[in-house]
């Protein structure tokens, strides 16, 4: 049972870590848009660069 | 469909006017734009490798791009009044970007403005379709910034430090915060409730059953302290103005079931209830942040009225102009507007006379002419000249911006089901806190060792968790399931009145129809089939670009068409196959038209060598769910009805078409209202759909208001629902979405209502373990919230459930008749 007053208070500490991430990513807009980051993954990411995409119309890299 | 697909623009979606011709290339594919702007937009957007924009976007968002002068966006009092300057040197600046309402261009505009050089952050909202930047003006000058935005066709506007913007953003991050603290010290404080009550039945040293009541205590506190705030201020607040709402229950509950369980730790009594009290926490908060988000989108949709006025004005000092910020302006400044320009704020006109666009204002679409020493309003626009005026009124002293907040103002109405459930759940707070003293007295006479533990229990028992939970957690569900589906509840009273709703008064043009020709009969004269008239008639109209050779279309084995010629407003003339043909108007197509083709509605002509071969009657296109959306609405006992200002043929025709027995055509606004005034009186409230500008003071009266989402924006400002989406379909949704939020909020009270009436008593008779007392609190909560969840389901899954698409008339309303 003695394990008990270690693991608790060691598990108060993460929710306390994990609170304090949370108000950091509110914090940070990180919940403003919650809509773009799921297009992200279906893209690659070539942006910066400024070729063009080399002329295949879609890369297959669509939802459906 | 695909007809319609290839007459618009790639980029901006507008039709492509005739006789245009301008293509871009892109991903090896020719696609049609309307104008150079969306050809250079489509080309830089590809050559950036952001091609997948146009496949990822869900609508048409972007519009028209246009060019405009930014460069007074580089002031310093524009700087000053709009951004936030960082020690750094960094400039913090919010824009209202108008299309912003899918991901894919939120995407984009990250992509394009965090790849100009020094921008250091860029945020997109897209619930409030707002961006928050932060750049080096000293790199990036904000004008290069709106060009570029303006470039793709966005619209964009600056929103000032004082607007509700950033209020708004802070409300929303404090709930969030907030709701996560409930939920991590609900989430904790159960796993010890579930400690506590295995060792309640298998037995547990009372050192270690305190020390979990202690760790519960220790992780229940924050969400008392800090995520109930909300409730405790509230509550005051209501104290304090001597109006008991819903924060007084609540707030009471809560800090009741909290010092309970403080107490029964203490004094190591038999139950605590520190994972009922974060239950209700967080099932409360979550309710409202959902609430809270559909609100802050409504408000962000009105938001844009005043943002339609430009950030930038020509001042005149003598005979020297400058490009100044509007905010610059002052009372007695002379400004010049140029035509088709927005006016920015309320002035005199100075010199001659103007006609203008008032439509966003007063609703009337036709323009209004002023006279030197009238009154030009904010926000109207100037048709033809430009012209002088003398600065009046300026920002938030305009008519525009009062409307505004008139129309903001409506919008906090709550419904009236939700008072009634905030009294009863008053009074019930009132008596239960006047019984719970007698009933402990009693006890204390009678047995004085169980009296603390009986009134803990009733207190506990009749927290009126399920009660305040009851209608908030319906209404949010429902704002919520609309929303989804594309609908934007402005005013959530409207979901009750929408149950109440008699007749559906439809504004023909754009809500029925789609706004494209088509054909809708052919009469043939000569021994011919439809299919060789059409297939003629589309060969005649292959080359031409105007809508109604669209009309025709176009098929794989189309014959060619030799020696065209085309006439202007009068037709075209082509051989086909040996043969010369006319398609055009009755006296193009035929010189001499016979007496009994006039008599014929066709609106153009085929002939064939000078003899006519057929009559094609053109129709606008009824919008595809239009006959199914009627048929649903009078399945649920709602009458269809036509409202317009269009000619009366056209009414007929439509309104026979939809098989809709009572209309009205060539209504003027006023007539409108009138009319409409007489039908409510007689057949019951209605529900008002319109798009066009002039149907705003008529959206005013009707009982629930819906605006298309193409809309004037004051139509939306008098509107209770928006159809962003301009699909009709939404309305018998809306409808369904209405008629299951009002029997689960009755479900949820009666639910509410009858366990309180079975369990208060049961408890002030000290029946009820203290266990079982908290036990029942938070099932009870659960149960209306698991309940008024049932609203988020799909509408596919619905229909299956019901026998009819629209579950209206009988299980409805308990006020239809």
């Amino acid at each position: 049972m003695n394990i008990m007053l270690v693991l608790i208070p060691l598990s108060l500490l993460l929710v306390i870590a994990a609170a304090y991430a949370f108000f950091w990513a509110v914090d940070n807009g990180q919940f403003e848009n919650l809509d773009t980051p799921a297009l992200d993954m279906l893209i690659d990411d070539d942006v910066s660069t400024s070729g063009s995409r080399s002329g295949t119309p879609t890369d297959g890299a669509g939802p459906g | 469909m695909r007809l319609s697909a290839a007459s618009a623009c790639y980029h901006c979606g507008e039709a492509i006017p005739s006789g245009s011709d301008w293509h871009v290339v892109v991903a090896g594919q020719t696609q049609a734009v309307c104008c150079p702007g969306c050809q250079a937009a489509a080309a830089w957007i590809h050559g950036q490798g952001l091609g997948d924009f146009y496949r990822l976007r869900c609508e048409q968002t972007t519009a028209r791009p246009e060019a405009a002068d930014f460069s007074a966006l580089d002031r310093p009092t524009v700087r000053r009044y709009y951004g936030q300057l960082a020690a750094d040197g960094s400039l913090s600046i919010t824009l209202a970007v108008q299309g912003l309402r899918c991901a894919a261009c939120g995407w984009l505009i990250e992509r394009v403005l965090g790849g100009l050089a020094g921008v250091q952050r860029v945020e997109v909202q897209g619930l409030t379709q707002r961006v928050r930047l932060r750049f080096d003006p000293a790199r990036q000058p904000l004008s290069a910034i709106a060009t570029q935005l303006a470039a793709l066709g966005y619209r964009l506007s600056l929103i000032d430090a004082a607007d509700d913007a950033a209020q708004m953003t802070a409300e929303r991050r404090d709930a969030l915060k907030r709701l996560m603290v409930a939920a991590l010290g609900m989430m904790q404080s159960m796993t010890f409730a579930l400690s506590l009550y295995g060792g309640a039945f298998e037995g547990m040293e009372d050192s270690v059953r305190d020390f979990f009541r202690w760790i519960s205590l220790l992780v229940t506190a924050p969400v008392v302290f800090y995520s109930s705030r909300v409730f405790f201020v509230g509550c005051w607040r209501e104290w304090r103005a001597r109006q008991l709402g819903m924060d007084t229950p609540i707030a009471t509950a809560i800090a009741l079931a909290f010092v309970a369980s403080v107490v029964e730790t203490l004094r190591g009594g038999p139950e605590v209830y520190f994972d009922s009290v974060t239950m209700f926490v967080f099932l409360l908060l979550l309710g409202r942040y959902a609430e809270q988000v559909v609100r802050h989108r409504a408000r962000a949709a009105l938001g844009n009225l005043t943002q339609g006025l430009p950030a930038l004005a020509t001042r005149r000092r003598g005979e020297l102009e400058e490009s100044v910020a509007t905010i610059e302006l002052e009372p007695g400044d002379e400004i010049r507007v140029r035509a088709g320009e927005v006016v920015p704020v309320d002035g005199t006109l100075l010199a001659g006379s103007s006609e203008v666009d008032e439509s966003i204002l007063s609703g009337e679409s036709l323009p209004v002419s002023k006279r030197q020493g009238e009154i030009l309003l904010a926000g109207s626009i100037l048709r033809e000249r430009p012209a002088r005026l003398r600065v009046l009124r300026t920002g938030s002293d305009t008519v525009l911006s009062a409307i505004a907040r008139a129309a903001e103002g409506a919008q906090s109405d709550k419904p009236d089901t939700l008072r009634i459930a905030e009294r009863i759940a008053r009074h019930f707070v009132q008596s239960l806190l006047l019984i719970t003293p007698i009933v402990a007295g009693i006890w204390w006479w009678l047995q004085p060792d169980r009296a603390l533990e009986v009134a803990l229990s009733m207190l506990v028992v009749a927290c009126p968790c399920a009660l305040s939970l009851a209608l908030p957690a319906a209404l949010a569900a429902a704002g919520q399931s609309l929303s989804r589906r594309g609908i934007l509840l402005l005013r959530s009273q409207a979901l009750e009145e929408l149950t109440r709703v008699r007749q559906v008064v439809f504004d023909k043009t754009g809500t029925l129809t789609q706004g494209q020709i088509r054909i809708a009969r052919v009469h043939l004269l000569a021994p011919w089939t439809e299919a060789q008239a059409l297939r003629i008639a589309r060969a005649l109209e292959r080359e031409a670009t105007h809508p109604i050779a669209r009309a025709f279309g176009s098929a794989a084995d189309d014959p060619l068409a030799m020696d065209l010629r085309q006439v202007a407003g009068q037709g075209v003339e082509a051989s086909v196959e040996g043969c010369r043909y006319r398609l055009g108007r009755a006296d193009f197509a035929v010189e001499q038209a016979p007496a009994t083709w006039v008599a014929q509605a066709a609106d153009i002509w085929l002939s064939a060598d000078g003899r006519p071969v057929a009559g094609f009657e053109l129709s606008d296109a009824l919008r595809a769910e239009a006959p199914a959306v009627l048929a649903s609405l009078r399945q649920a006992g709602l009458l269809p009805r036509i409202l317009s200002g269009d000619a009366e043929a056209r009414v007929a025709a439509l309104a026979a078409r939809l098989r809709i027995e009572s209309w009205r055509a060539g209504q003027r606004p006023q007539d409108k209202q009138e009319q409409l005034d007489c039908w409510q009186r007689e057949a019951g409230p209605a529900l008002m759909v319109g798009d066009g500008v002039n149907d705003a003071p008529v959206l005013g009266r009707a009982a629930v208001a819906v605006a298309m989402g193409c809309g004037a924006d004051l139509a939306k400002a008098h509107a209770d629902l928006v159809l962003p989406s301009g699909q009709l379909q939404a309305l018998p949704e809306a409808l369904s979405t209405a008629a299951r939020c009002a029997q689960i909020i009755r479900q949820n009270l009666a639910w509410a209502i009858g366990y309180n009436l079975i369990a208060v008593p049961a408890a002030a008779f000290g029946y009820v373990p203290a266990w079982l007392g908290a036990l029942g609190m938070s099932l009870s909560s659960v149960l209306v919230v698991l309940n008024s969840l049932r609203l988020l389901k799909p509408a596919a899954a619905r229909t299956r459930d019901h026998a009819s698409p629209l579950p209206l008339g009988d299980e409805a309303s308990p006020s239809t008749p």
